[in-house]
């Protein structure tokens, strides 16, 4: 079979390489040491200024309760609320909570937070919200409260668990989807594919031969990331790993047919590498990896929906987060099958051993 | 004082384990025309890289213009000019652009030095704007010989700058050379692997793996020219190649224009052309990398706008730029392409040992490709190209920047190929390489100007040689 002898070749050449199998190794074990710790949302530190007009033994007890916490720590205990936001105005606080008279039956809590940080001033907003509920509840006199919260799937919040699947589609983005695309625009940049043109090679024989290496690497970075969440973080999927692992085999084969189409518009190793550069910029902002989607406007919700990169992201979640069956993200695995299916038949069509 | 003085000078790489020039001592005096001679890695361009100051020798001294070549450098590149084997050029600016680059980085303006390239910008001039990139290659080479002098130099240096440019270019390149020399007064250091270049030189010094061989005069040091006989097979009247008014259009340009001619089953078919007359894009029409726009064409039976993939089984290729893969070894290229041709492992690992042996080539086995010096892969390339044994095999410049003795092993090689009854379809800018063609075709504007044996063609010119029947026709030549 000619395809054993042309993946022969390519896997030489790869391991020929200085510089790739080092990238392979190091890669998922550098983007899992550090995206999941810079790129997190958690907020930690804030300083809250109080101004206690009720002076009754419930909101004394709420002022410790927030005190306490691991996110809030109480930096000003203010006569008025002039001298509350005094305490904002020069960074001592980054919200004021207010307990008016006749609190809780006859007020609610007011709360003022600083949202030149927007990301801040919220949080510090829900935290203060959710232990003022956590406080009031069980008492029986305030059973008015309407509901209590509780978070499931990721009960601590942590925004590592949150992070880590999407780290996945993030480096086999970079391997099986640049690599290809860069390996095939080498050939005709040192004319080596002159030679294969004027072959009787077929042409899908020749591009399976090109993305089979990089599939293998895109697996075993997969399962080298799988084993570092749980050295590192002691995380592990909740679903069932070989779901997983084809989910990442079929959105392999679209990036590598991304990066075919990419090859075969190119003439040069800049062109492809700037046209994946392109579609890696809005595949990761549309897809969900950084920002929740839900928090896009409307029209980017929607563009969200022709990006393939989505679904990966949410299948990836779905297994480690909830543990998710393959038959609860079929609706997943069809769109990225479709679209793998539909970018191996415009990167056949486009590859031309004639002109 | 001589110009340019080298003492004792050395230079390895890797670290001492290759030796790129190993003690030369060598002398040339203001106003001469001299000529550094050599098979490839015979450490010419090293020598050129120490004098021009891009590198460091490791042990011994030289002079240029009486400065040191490590201490004075900076005295030393405002006086010379360099034309590296490679183009030099921006190909994404223009013509002129490029010149006045050239002249600002050396504080000067094209006005002030235009004098001197005068005769050679003058025929530049009317595509002053185009791309660089977008050029022939004897315009390049013009225009980077424009470059190197813009900033009135005392030495030139020239590594190689008429390979792979075609005769005509050629001999206009050598004809400004000896002006600039004559008049101006400027020492040039050319090299070239053409014997008609060589003997234009006053002096010459060979060189071989890293040492000075022979200095003189290049009557006196030159080794008598090569000549090759073959035996011309007794042709069939069967044809394998059938071109009738093929045509490529680009456009509103018509690369190669309603060619019509025929090749025979086991012949050697030169098929000539000046740099830009359509040679290669008929050869990728025929070889079903092209589709014709116009007329049509058979190889080996199959046409090649409809069935060019089984034209390609039966086709072998050996393209202009090297085309095997250099970090796989020899032997691994071979067995790829086997593989790719269908062999069985068998019958790939027969051939490469029988290939092997007739290319002389056993010792290199197991050598990554990229380590071996350019005259053997050209010989690869070729190996390769008929390792499936084909009946046909295209050969397009195979014997380009490559030196005079492997050029003969390598036509050795063609004849044996021939002598199996592989029919050669080969093009090249060696006029004396079109001799040793059963028949050859010569290109001029996208059309075939002339066609038949060497002898029929010398005759009906009234001419000595291949090389001036081509000068005959090229210069009727419109196009740039």
């Amino acid at each position: 079979m000619t395809l054993n002898y042309l993946i022969e070749k390519e896997f030489k050449q790869l391991f020929r390489n200085i510089l790739l199998p080092v990238v392979f190794v190091l890669l998922p074990i550098g983007l899992m040491n550090m995206v999941p710790r810079l790129a997190t949302q958690e907020v930690k530190g804030l300083k809250f200024a109080v101004e206690d007009k009720s002076h009754t033994s419930l909101s004394r007890q709420l002022i410790n309760k927030i005190d306490a916490s691991n996110y809030l720590s109480l930096t000003c205990y203010a006569p008025s609320y002039a001298e509350a936001m005094h305490s904002i105005n020069s960074g001592d606080a980054d919200v004021i909570i207010e307990i008016p008279k006749g609190y809780p039956q006859e007020s609610s809590l007011a709360l003022y937070a600083n949202s030149t940080n927007g990301t801040r001033g919220s949080m510090a907003s829900m935290y203060v919200t959710q232990i003022a509920a956590d406080a009031l509840c069980g008492d029986s006199e305030t059973a008015a409260l309407p509901a209590s919260v509780r978070f499931m799937f990721n009960t601590c919040l942590d925004y590592k668990i949150y992070m880590i699947p999407a780290i996945f589609a993030l480096e086999l983005m970079l391997i099986v989807g640049f690599l290809p695309a860069l390996n095939i625009v080498g050939e005709k940049e040192k004319g080596t594919i002159e030679q294969i043109n004027v072959s009787p090679i077929g042409k899908i024989e020749f591009v399976v031969s090109k993305i089979v290496p990089y599939v293998v690497v895109g697996l075993f970075m997969s399962i080298e990331s799988l084993v570092a969440a749980k050295a590192l973080y002691d995380i592990t999927p909740a679903g069932s790993i070989l779901t997983m692992l084809l989910f990442i085999a079929v959105f392999c084969m679209l990036v590598s047919s991304l990066g075919l189409i990419a090859s075969n518009y190119s003439s040069t190793i800049q062109q492809a590498a700037l046209t994946m550069f392109f579609f890696l910029v809005i595949f990761i902002l549309m897809s969900g990896l950084l920002t929740p989607i839900d928090s896009m406007p409307r029209w980017a919700q929607l563009i969200t929906y022709a990006n393939p990169m989505r679904y990966f992201i949410e299948a990836m979640r779905f297994i480690y987060l909830k543990g998710s069956t393959l038959s609860q993200l079929l609706p997943q695995l069809t769109a990225l099958s479709g679209y793998a299916i539909l970018g191996w038949a415009v990167a056949i069509a486009s590859y031309r051993k004639n002109s | 004082m001589s110009i340019i003085s080298l003492d004792n000078i050395s230079k390895s790489f890797n670290k001492g384990k290759t030796k790129a020039i190993d003690g030369v001592t060598l002398d040339i005096e203001e106003g001469e025309f001299f000529g550094l001679i050599g098979p490839d890695g015979a450490g010419k361009t090293t020598t050129y890289r120490l004098l021009t100051t891009l590198l460091k020798p490791d042990s011994g001294t030289a002079t240029v213009d009486g400065f040191d070549i490590v201490k004075d450098y900076r005295q030393i590149r405002q006086n010379i000019g360099y034309m590296p084997g490679k183009f030099s050029l921006y190909p994404d600016l223009s013509v002129e652009e490029n010149l006045r680059f050239f002249a600002k980085t050396f504080g000067t303006t094209i006005e002030e030095n235009y004098h001197l390239i005068e005769d050679i910008y003058k025929m530049l001039e009317p595509f002053k704007n185009r791309r660089a990139g977008k050029l022939s290659g004897g315009m390049k080479q013009k225009l980077a010989l424009s470059c190197a002098l813009i900033h009135a130099p005392r030495v030139l240096f020239l590594d190689e700058p008429t390979t792979g440019v075609d005769p005509v270019s050629r001999k206009e390149l050598f004809a400004m050379l000896k002006k600039l020399n004559s008049e101006n007064g400027i020492t040039i250091v050319v090299s070239t692997p053409y014997r008609d270049e060589v003997l234009t030189c006053s002096r010459i010094a060979v060189m071989s793996e890293g040492k000075i061989t022979a200095i003189g005069r290049p009557e006196d040091v030159l080794e008598p020219e090569l000549t090759l006989s073959h035996e011309v097979a007794e042709l069939t009247d069967q044809y394998v190649i059938e071109a009738e008014g093929l045509t490529k259009q680009f456009g509103n340009f018509v690369a190669t224009d309603h060619i019509t001619f025929k090749v025979r089953q086991g012949e050697i078919f030169g098929f000539l052309g000046a740099n830009g007359a359509g040679k290669t894009t008929a050869m990728r029409m025929l070889t079903g990398l092209s589709q014709p726009t116009d007329g049509r064409a058979t190889v080996a039976g199959f046409d090649c706008a409809t069935q060019y993939e089984q034209i390609k089984k039966n086709i072998g290729y050996m393209s202009q730029k090297f085309a095997l893969y250099d970090d796989l070894t020899v032997e691994e290229n071979m067995k790829l392409y086997g593989g790719i041709y269908g062999m069985t492992p068998q019958e790939i690992a027969e051939r490469t040992t029988e290939l092997l042996a007739e290319l002389g080539a056993e010792s290199i086995r197991k050598s990554m490709v990229k380590s071996l010096p350019l005259g053997w892969k050209q010989k690869l390339a070729f190996g390769v190209s008929i390792f499936h044994t084909p009946g046909i095999v295209f050969l397009d410049e195979p014997t380009g920047g490559v030196d005079t003795e492997t050029r003969k092993q390598f036509w050795e090689l063609i004849y044996d190929a021939a002598d199996k009854g592989i029919t050669i379809f080969v093009t090249t800018h060696y006029m004396d390489e079109a001799e040793y063609c059963d028949r050859v075709s010569i290109m001029v504007d996208g059309k075939i100007a002339a066609l038949g044996t060497p002898k029929e063609l010398k005759e009906k010119f009234r001419v000595e040689t291949m090389y001036d029947v081509f000068l005959t026709l090229a210069r009727k030549a419109t196009r740039q």
